[in-house]
């Protein structure tokens, strides 16, 4: 993981209002990686997701 | 200040006197002594054959909230009640809502006498007064941490009920650098204080002592430089961040990893002074220009209460479990399922100074990246380094900007 990585990881779950088990997933998958491309498909679709709209609870 | 008295020995009503050593006021303390007319007071002096009335009032007893106040000054009550989110009267209240807020703020118990937890805060509260000049020294490093409680429920219910605006939130979130949900329950914890500030020799006493040694790198963001950021940290609002294994103020014991997230990363693979298992990059292996005032050197009080990431997490899912009728609204996470999902927040509630987070990816380069497919943590011969997710600020010495780490 990069810094830039983690900080736009920490911001989606954050903006995303991830739960428990989205942060656990994302956090495991982001641990090898160096690029946001590198995440697996499911945890990029979810991050897009916190990143573009609201979420409500 | 006097003491006036008829002829007699009895106290003239609606004369000024002063309570004594008895513990009741503050020495020089007026207080307006009057006569009871039954003559009581007057019997019990003469059988006690004492002629002040600090003497006759021992034999009285003391309400349990007027005991609590005799050993507060004013000006610490008043501390308490703002605290505690009540108006300034300089006295401890009479009635019950009030007096519950105190106690809800964990300062009195349900006798009226102030707590443990109180005299943190005013004892914490009077050594930063008297800190105000750093360069003097206070000798051996000591613990001004701030203590907090479990509030996990508290906040829960209060969250619950809010009536919140997501979209709103979002917004808001986009516009501020730091978590205003964190900062608000490092409020309510107390934890908003303001650390120590020390001398480089006072911080390598505290190392020394057995203090953690953090380093904290920060950037100019669009609304502050890192000279201000690092500021308000030593004597501002305080103002958690966001990060990746919970929301707080990251820091990291390797200072490598702070110079990277103040801009600076390492140009080659292997550090210049060689290559060998364990051997860290040094200043000259890194490229980049920092700004003024952007690494802080932070050491963390021995006595923080710090709980290690895996174990929070798995204390979270628990929690939250048991507590489903506070988070959810039946179905759907309501307001303090959202707030309480947040690792960094979920400890602060729960009275947490700090999150350690040992052997995760940190963001930051270390020796044998450019060889290695897997950069973090599969390095060879060297372990991630130990990230401390501050929460409580007054777990905190941080060397003082005139001296630059």
């Amino acid at each position: 993981m990069t810094r830039d990585l983690s900080k736009r990881l920490a911001y989606a779950m954050d903006l995303g209002e991830a739960t428990p088990d989205q942060r656990a997933q994302v956090v495991d998958a982001a641990q090898l990686v160096t690029a946001f491309e590198e995440l697996p498909d499911l945890v990029q679709a979810m991050v897009l997701r916190w990143e573009q709209g609201p979420t409500p609870a | 200040m006097s003491r006036s008295t008829s002829k007699s020995g009895n106290v003239r009503a609606g004369s000024f006197c002063t309570l004594g050593d008895s513990g009741q006021t503050q020495a020089g303390t007026p207080m307006r002594c009057t006569e009871t007319g039954d003559g009581k007071r007057a019997r019990w002096r003469k059988a006690a054959g004492a002629v002040s009335a600090s003497r006759v009032r021992k034999r009285e007893p003391r309400t349990p909230r007027q005991r609590a106040a005799d050993k507060l000054r004013q000006s610490e009550i008043n501390y308490l009640r703002n605290a505690a989110g009540l108006p300034y009267t300089g006295a401890l209240p009479r009635n019950k809502s009030q007096r519950a807020k105190l106690e809800a703020a964990g300062f009195i118990d349900p006798d009226g006498n102030i707590t443990d937890h109180g005299r943190d805060a005013l004892r914490r509260r009077d050594a930063l007064d008297d800190k105000s000049d750093p360069t003097v020294s206070t000798g051996q490093p000591e613990s001004f941490r701030f203590s907090g409680m479990d509030r996990a429920a508290e906040v829960a219910k209060e969250w619950a009920a809010r009536d919140i605006d997501y979209e709103g939130r979002r917004r808001a979130k986009q516009k501020t650098p730091y978590d205003q949900e964190l900062a608000e329950i490092a409020k309510r914890q107390g934890f908003d204080h303001r650390p120590q500030i020390g001398t480089r020799e006072e911080v390598d006493k505290a190392v020394a002592a057995g203090w953690t040694e953090v380093w904290r790198g920060v950037q100019d963001s669009e609304h502050k430089t890192a000279a201000d950021i690092n500021g308000d940290m030593r004597d501002g609002h305080f103002q958690p961040g966001r990060g990746m294994y919970g929301n707080g103020v990251y820091t990291s014991t390797r200072r490598i990893t702070a110079e990277t997230y103040r801009g600076r990363d390492p140009y080659g693979s292997h550090p210049k002074q060689g290559y060998a298992p364990g051997c860290d990059f040094t200043e000259e292996d890194l490229e980049g220009v920092a700004s003024p005032d952007s690494l802080l050197r932070i050491a963390i009080d021995p006595a923080a209460r710090i709980v290690d990431y895996n174990d929070l997490v798995a204390e979270q899912k628990d929690w939250l479990r048991q507590n489903n009728d506070l988070v959810t609204d039946g179905v759907e996470r309501n307001g303090a399922g959202v707030a309480l999902g947040d690792p960094g927040r979920f400890a602060a509630a729960r009275g947490y100074d700090a999150v350690r987070v040992v052997n995760r990816a940190d963001g930051s380069f270390y020796p044998g990246w450019k060889e290695s497919d897997d950069l973090d943590g599969l390095v060879p011969w060297f372990d991630q380094a130990d990230q401390y997710v501050v929460l409580n600020r007054t777990i905190m010495m941080i060397q003082r900007v005139e001296d630059p780490p």
